[in-house]
């Protein structure tokens, strides 16, 4: 046996352990993957309360707008009471603000613990230690003739780093995961509250923009002494037809509520070391409606 | 009677008052009596507002009490992937240099 045989020998003689360790450390530890898909859900969710968020101000406004508009019409408004629901719709829209800049935080965070856990890193070291055998196999060729690692070792070498490399991420990702528990449990239990109540604001102002919508745009024209004119139909049935449909906006939002109870125990099962898939991909169809809502609430709001 | 329960009873109430049943009613009242139904359906919306404010603010305030801890994660992840991102920089370099050291050792032998 020569000398290079013997080195490569114990290359893989000293290497062993190494993986064995590494793998060995993160067995027991979350997967990538599974705090990816997490992760990816709390972006999601972080997106459709943000959305939530702007919707909500905006139709508070509005609401308030139709219900300045229909008390004008029973009887006259003064200036007083126009200036505090104005300032009432900008008190609002201050704590509305603050609860999108802390929600843009946590986005932050669920984009970051994604990144880590898709991570390219570990391939990107066992490339890089290929190539850097190969540069080391350069200077043995040109100083005794031939490389120093032969093929097997160098692949070996490289994937020695990749697992290494995995397990570094393994370990971040557990360690994160572990010292944020607390404070990211808390997070969603209050997010969950949030969701709540925001959700009984958006349906009473959305039910107070209906009825008074729907008593000047549908029942107003209907009871006037002249009948609706021919050329203005279309509007009316038109009209009337959001004035029915507004109801289901409000449905699909109260089915959505739960979204973020069910988020917290997929994260409870993440941390538990096992993922439950279906929680999350519960918690992600329920984020669907609420941004699909959040549309249907611009789309409710548009300026009639 | 808690917060959420008298909001729940007072956003009904403002419901009700909407009604275009309401609007029949007011149209044989007097106009006093329309002005002052109007007022008290303003302080009535004033204060479903403000009691619903508070209690986002009062969810706000809680959640600015985490927000020091999330940003601690976030200053942890970013130092995470730069770590990640240093370790294969670091291999590279070294492989370019090597790879230079063995251009030289050949211009020389």
């Amino acid at each position: 046996m020569n000398t290079f045989t013997k080195f490569n020998k114990s290359i893989a003689r000293f290497l062993l352990p190494i993986v064995f360790v590494s793998v060995l450390n993160s067995a027991c530890w979350l997967s990538p993957k599974e705090a990816a898909r997490f992760a990816k859900a709390g972006t999601t969710y972080t997106t459709a309360m943000d959305l939530l968020l702007v919707r909500s101000g905006d139709l508070s406004i509005d609401a308030n707008s139709e219900f300045t508009l229909a008390q004008d019409s029973r009887g006259n408004v003064t200036t007083d009471q126009y200036v505090m629901l104005r300032n009432a719709d900008r008190e609002r829209l201050k704590v509305i603000n603050r609860l999108r800049r802390h929600t843009k935080l946590l986005a932050k965070y669920f984009e970051l613990l994604f990144e880590l856990s898709t991570s390219k890193a570990p391939e990107e070291t066992s490339s890089a230690i290929n190539g850097l055998v190969g540069s080391i196999n350069s200077v043995g060729t040109e100083i005794r003739g031939s490389g120093i690692f032969t093929d097997a070792a160098r692949t070996a070498v490289s994937s020695v780093g990749q697992v290494i490399v995995t397990a570094q991420i393994r370990q971040a990702i557990n360690r994160e995961l572990n010292a944020r528990k607390i404070v990211i449990r808390q997070e969603l239990v209050t997010q969950e509250e949030l969701l709540k109540i925001l959700s009984a604001d958006i349906e009473q102002n959305l039910n107070i923009a209906n009825l008074t919508k729907e008593r000047r745009l549908v029942i107003a024209p209907l009871t006037a002494v002249a009948p609706i004119r021919p050329e203005d139909i279309n509007k009316w049935k038109e009209n009337r037809r959001e004035a029915v449909r507004a109801q289901a906006t409000i449905d699909d939002l109260n089915t959505a509520s739960d979204a973020v109870k069910k988020l917290r125990e997929a994260y409870e099962s993440l941390l538990s070391g096992n993922l439950d898939i279906s929680r999350i991909n519960d918690a992600l169809s329920d984020f669907e409606i609420i941004i699909s809502t959040a549309e249907s609430i611009k789309e409710a709001t548009g300026g009639k | 009677m808690t917060r959420e329960q008298l909001l729940f009873q007072l956003r009904n109430l403002e419901l009700q008052l909407l009604r275009p049943e309401v609007d029949d009613f007011l149209k044989t009242q007097t106009e006093a009596y329309r002005q002052k139904f109007v007022a008290l359906s303003f302080d009535l919306r004033i204060i479903i507002m403000k009691l619903t404010t508070s209690q986002l603010s009062d969810i706000a305030d809680r959640l600015e009490d985490l927000s020091d801890e999330i940003q601690e994660g976030i200053d942890a992840l970013k130092g995470d992937i730069a770590t990640l991102d240093k370790t294969v920089k670091i291999i590279n370099i070294f492989s370019s240099v090597v790879g230079f050291a063995a251009r030289i050792v050949g211009l020389a032998l």
